[in-house]
């Protein structure tokens, strides 16, 4: 009976997942597929993160610079040499990747804030680069991707094929954190986060787990850069690395609670939707009402719920399902 | 020649600037060992206040930061109180995105009270300078170099010589050790934040002769401000001002000589590199402070 | 003792913590809740605004929806909310009047703080409001995405603001930019400062120190780029053209080095906070060109002149045209200058509207005005032909300028050919405008 109770706990939400991939072909309406795109693009995003910031407590607020890279990197390698977005993606990512082990290298012995604050100094001086070399990005002027459409070209007509694209790259991105969660790199990296020393008297080596970790968050992070672009047809500094991307990205996996594969998709269910509604209801009645009403829900969500909105559901999604089978227990 | 002198010259009294927003700063950050995002926001309120005390009641802002700093002393203690102390027994980052939640609301709230408009007072010794050599030294600046360098001797001799004083060093070195001896740890807390607070409203009123004051005003000096602390190590009132007066340098030296577009991007690159070389930064052990 | 009673203000705290979380999520929805039920009071005040109009209008003939997108929270509010409230009072007027062929005007408004909300919003609008029409977006980053949908859609968008040049030099069908252009206010600067700069100063063109600064995002960036490229059409020279963040609190460096090359003319593409604290320093260190040009983004706004006082006098701005010669152009513009000035002071107090007020009356002027009446059908295409066609001369809008759409095959489509910008001065606290002559008020003041 047991085992039963925990199978349909447990199958419950992949019915429901895939009940809701089948139902995005059948909507239309372009602005809800653009709000999906959203959604699931800060899945991916808050998700790649975490694999750092929430399994190994490195607190990254530099991400930003890694998105960037990975949409300057597969837009510069379109329009000059032609190449392929898809090819441009995983060259973007790789370098993101690259870059992202080499500030690593250099960063993690910085503990705590000290380590915070000198990624969002890297995040800055990102930033500050794609603003002033101009003659390589335009600089503030930004990029104008050429519309031409075409699967080679990553460039759809349709929305429904960028919600598909971004689909495949947030359940990448879950599925590697939730294999990597039962595997050596997550055991190692949660040692890490809950006690360093003892961890590392046991001999495990932390500090390359922690490269590991980090290359691959970046490396993840440039591939939504570059959709982002490929969704958009036009980056600039400010829309590709804005600093507001690296503090949301952790914002995104807090919400949804820290440290776990699905911790991202409650997060950005509940945020970007929010934000999205409030900003439509309020934004042009009262300016920066939405916004209020977005920090204090974020003040109340996170003093109440300090382990994230993720695990208050399952527990109540339990709740519920485990009384209906005390229930039918009961009854039987 | 003179136009160096000049320029080393207006580089710290800029840096003066940098150290007066940060003291406070590395004051909670040091003791509470809390990252305030919220820091710039509170600068901005500030400057605000100083900006209507000056439209409605005619207020210099030299006598408006006398009331400023009990109002924000008082305002820093309502801010620890609900926002702050509930975020203490958590994990490290829900005191970062609350106070992220905080500037947010603070930012919105201005928006919609004030508007975007871009509000600055004129009073007749705003750029005003006196000339030594054919140095030009503006007057509101060495105000707030001279009461930045003051502040800072001030406090220190606040944390050494009075019981107060050492009762927050004494926190801030070992929170359970001073527990144990008898401080009213939630205390020291309230009166550590409303101390940065207040000092960060100073900072405003001093600011606002020069600067003009909008709902997003804060970020640009609250990044520096981070810069300023960790690069002096957290908590290290000498560290913060030597780091901001490093940061002015760096940055109108490079403005000059350079790029003025590149400036940021080379004091945020010196400041990560001060790190690799000292992970707690110029005079920080790992909590203390002094 | 103080350590077991720490601990235990910990632990019981926890437990605490552990049993309400159930309440806790309960106060939770309870919020959620109360901000649908606020969200709904908002909904209703908004169709509550709109019916106002509509009770004076007896007619019971459809509303025309028109769409708007412009940045009304965020580090663009300012301008944004400024253009947002003269296309506002264009459509307070026309409704007074009778509406387009006794149709109500209404608008669905959307906040767009930045790139993915404009494309969100325009989304929105199109997809949920079902609008055939958008009035956007005041910034250039803001309007390239914005339109982009709308272009994907073919819903006809019309720029009020935007400058930059690649806003319509995309080959878009529906865009449409009564404005200027970067590119054109470019070239009013370099006119002026050949025309009457140089001669004013007495000095050859040729022997002209012209230094050019900008700040770094889109705006400045652009700007310094036509100036750059165009300068070669003059025969003067940039002795130096420098880019700094708007964002930055430090400038001293900047005018310091200004101050070393000397320069006769500096023209700054800035935006207000930079402007001012680029004026102030400048004068802190002793730093005084003899002839300043600034944009109406940043040296020509009223707070710049607030901020400055009596040492913004003599500063020139190029842009949007500030005030209307009654001498030159047509009384009724002047009426309706005077109404727009009127309207805004009242609803703010007596705040001095800024020129992108004028600048948002304008455009929606002349669309709700002009086109509109002209167009068959009052749906994308319809509105599209009617643009297309339109061709009114020099002194037809608010602005002084005429109207001549590029067609879909020419460079710039979409791009008013005949609009250009305006130079103004600061003279006696008022931006008053100097150049091209057909604006002018007055005559440039300019000593050396």
């Amino acid at each position: 009976m047991k085992l039963d109770k925990g199978k349909i706990i447990n199958s419950w939400p992949f019915v429901i997942a895939i009940l809701g991939i089948l139902a995005i072909s059948k909507i239309e309406n372009q602005y809800y597929l653009g709000m999906i795109f959203n959604t699931l693009l800060w899945v991916a995003i808050a998700g790649s993160w975490q694999i750092v910031g929430g399994y190994a407590g490195e607190f990254s607020l530099g991400h930003a610079a890694f998105f960037g890279i990975g949409a300057y990197t597969s837009t510069l390698l379109y329009i000059h040499f032609s190449v392929s977005p898809w090819i441009g993606m995983f060259i973007g990512a790789a370098f993101a990747g690259i870059i992202g082990f080499l500030l690593s290298w250099t960063c993690f012995r910085l503990r705590g804030h000290f380590f915070t604050l000198a990624t969002l100094a890297f995040g800055q001086v990102v930033l500050i680069i794609a603003t002033s070399w101009r003659s390589l990005t335009s600089g503030s002027e930004g990029l104008l991707l050429p519309i031409k459409m075409g699967f080679w070209q990553m460039s759809f007509e349709s929305k429904h094929a960028y919600v598909y694209l971004v689909l495949i790259y947030a359940i990448s991105v879950i599925l590697f954190t939730y294999v990597m969660e039962r595997r050596r790199l997550g055991y190692y990296l949660i040692a890490y986060r809950e006690n360093d020393e003892a961890a590392r008297s046991l001999g495990v080596n932390t500090f390359r787990a922690r490269l590991t970790a980090s290359t691959i968050s970046a490396f993840f992070t440039a591939i939504g850069g570059t959709i982002y672009a490929q969704y958009t047809f036009f980056i600039e500094p400010e829309s590709v690395l804005p600093v507001t991307l690296s503090i949301q990205a952790p914002l995104v996996s807090i919400v949804g609670g820290l440290g776990t594969p699905f911790g991202p998709l409650f997060g950005a269910v509940l945020i970007l939707p929010l934000s999205q509604f409030l900003r439509g209801i309020f934004g042009s009645s009262f300016n920066g009402l939405h916004l209020i009403i977005y920090g204090l829900i974020l003040i109340v969500v996170l003093l109440l719920m300090p382990s994230g909105l993720g695990p208050v559901i399952l527990k109540g999604w339990r709740k519920i399902t485990g009384a209906q089978v005390k229930k039918i227990n009961a009854s039987g | 020649m003179d136009i160096l002198v000049q320029v080393v010259i207006s580089g710290i009294l800029f840096g003066g600037i940098y150290a007066l927003v940060s003291i406070g700063l590395t004051l909670i950050m040091g003791v509470m060992d809390i990252v305030n995002f919220a820091h710039g926001e509170y600068l901005m309120v500030a400057l605000y206040t100083t900006y209507f005390l000056n439209q409605l009641w005619n207020v210099d802002p030299y006598v408006a930061a006398i009331a400023v700093i009990p109002l924000f002393f008082l305002f820093g203690l309502l801010s620890e109180r609900v926002l702050i102390r509930p975020t203490l027994d958590k994990p490290a980052f829900v005191h970062v995105f609350v106070t992220l939640g905080l500037s947010i609301i603070l930012q919105n709230l201005a928006l919609l009270m004030f508007s975007g408009n871009f509000r600055s007072i004129s009073v007749p010794y705003a750029q005003y300078s006196y000339e030594i050599f054919d140095i030009l030294i503006n007057y509101p600046r060495l105000v707030i170099f001279i009461v930045g360098i003051l502040v800072a001797i001030g406090l220190h001799f606040f944390l050494h010589y009075t019981w107060v004083g050492k009762a927050i060093r004494a926190t801030a070195q070992n929170k359970n050790a001073a527990l144990l001896m008898g401080i009213n740890v939630q205390k020291v807390y309230a009166i550590t934040f409303a101390i940065g607070v207040s000092l960060v409203g100073l900072g405003g009123s001093l600011l606002m002769p020069i600067y003009s004051v909008y709902p997003t005003v804060g970020f640009q000096f609250v990044l520096v401000a981070f810069v300023a602390v960790v690069m002096g190590g957290l908590g290290s009132i000498k560290g913060a001002v030597i780091a901001s007066f490093l940061i002015g340098l760096v940055e109108t030296l490079s403005g000059f000589f350079i790029d003025p577009s590149v400036k940021q991007a080379l004091y945020f690159t010196v400041f990560i590199m001060v790190l690799l070389f000292r992970p707690y930064g110029l005079f920080g052990k790992k909590t203390k402070v002094a | 003792m103080a350590r077991e009673t720490w601990n235990h203000f910990f632990t019981k705290k926890g437990s605490e913590h552990m049993m309400s979380n159930q309440r806790l999520l309960a106060v939770l929805l309870m919020a959620m809740l109360l901000v649908g039920v606020v969200a709904g009071c908002g909904g209703t005040q908004e169709s509550a605004g709109d019916t106002q109009g509509s009770s004076q209008d007896q007619q019971v003939k459809d509303p025309i929806i028109i769409g708007t997108i412009f940045p009304l929270s965020g580090p663009l509010a300012l301008n944004g909310k400024d253009t947002f409230d003269g296309v506002e009072i264009a459509r307070q007027i026309i409704n007074e009047r009778g509406g387009i062929e006794g149709r109500e005007v209404k608008f669905v408004s959307a906040d767009a703080p930045d790139p993915t909300a404009a494309t969100q919003e325009a989304d929105r609008l199109i997809q949920e409001k079902k609008v055939q029409i958008i009035i956007g977006t005041q910034s250039s980053s803001l309007s390239l995405a914005a339109s982009a949908v709308a272009e994907r859609n073919k819903v006809f968008y019309w720029e009020v603001e935007g400058i930059a040049d690649g806003i319509t030099g995309r080959g878009f069908k529906y865009i449409f930019r009564p404005t200027f252009s970067a590119q054109m206010m470019a070239t009013q600067m370099l006119n002026f400062v050949e025309k009457v700069v140089a001669p004013e100063l007495g000095k050859d063109p040729k022997d002209l120190k012209v230094i050019l600064v900008h700040e770094d995002s889109g705006f400045g960036t652009s700007t310094a780029k036509n100036i750059e490229a165009q300068v070669s059409n003059y025969s003067f020279q940039l002795m130096d053209s420098q880019s700094y963040s708007a964002k930055s609190a430090e400038l001293s460096s900047l005018v310091l080095s200004l101050k070393a090359k000397n320069p006769d003319v500096l023209l700054a593409a800035s935006y207000v906070n930079d402007a001012i604290l680029l004026a102030r320093t400048s004068k802190e260190l002793g730093f005084k060109p003899p002839v300043t040009i600034g944009t109406t983004a940043g040296h020509g706004t009223p707070d710049f002149v607030k901020a400055l006082g009596e040492d913004a006098a003599g500063i020139f701005a190029a842009g949007i045209l500030s005030s209307v010669s009654p001498a030159k152009m047509k009384p009724e513009f002047k009426a309706l200058f005077d109404e727009v000035t009127k309207r805004y002071k009242e609803k703010y107090n007596g705040k001095e509207p800024s020129v992108n007020v004028y600048n948002g009356f304008s455009g929606a002027w002349l669309l709700l005005h002009d086109v509109l009446p002209r167009a068959q059908n009052i749906d994308a295409e319809g509105v599209r032909e009617a643009a297309l066609e339109l061709d009114l001369p020099e002194g037809s809008t608010l602005m002084g300028y005429g109207v001549k759409f590029a067609g879909p095959d020419q460079e710039n489509a979409g791009q008013n050919t005949s609009a250009f910008a305006a130079v103004m001065q600061w003279q006696d606290g008022k931006l008053v405008p100097v150049f091209p002559d057909i604006l002018a008020q007055k005559n440039p003041v300019i000593q050396e």
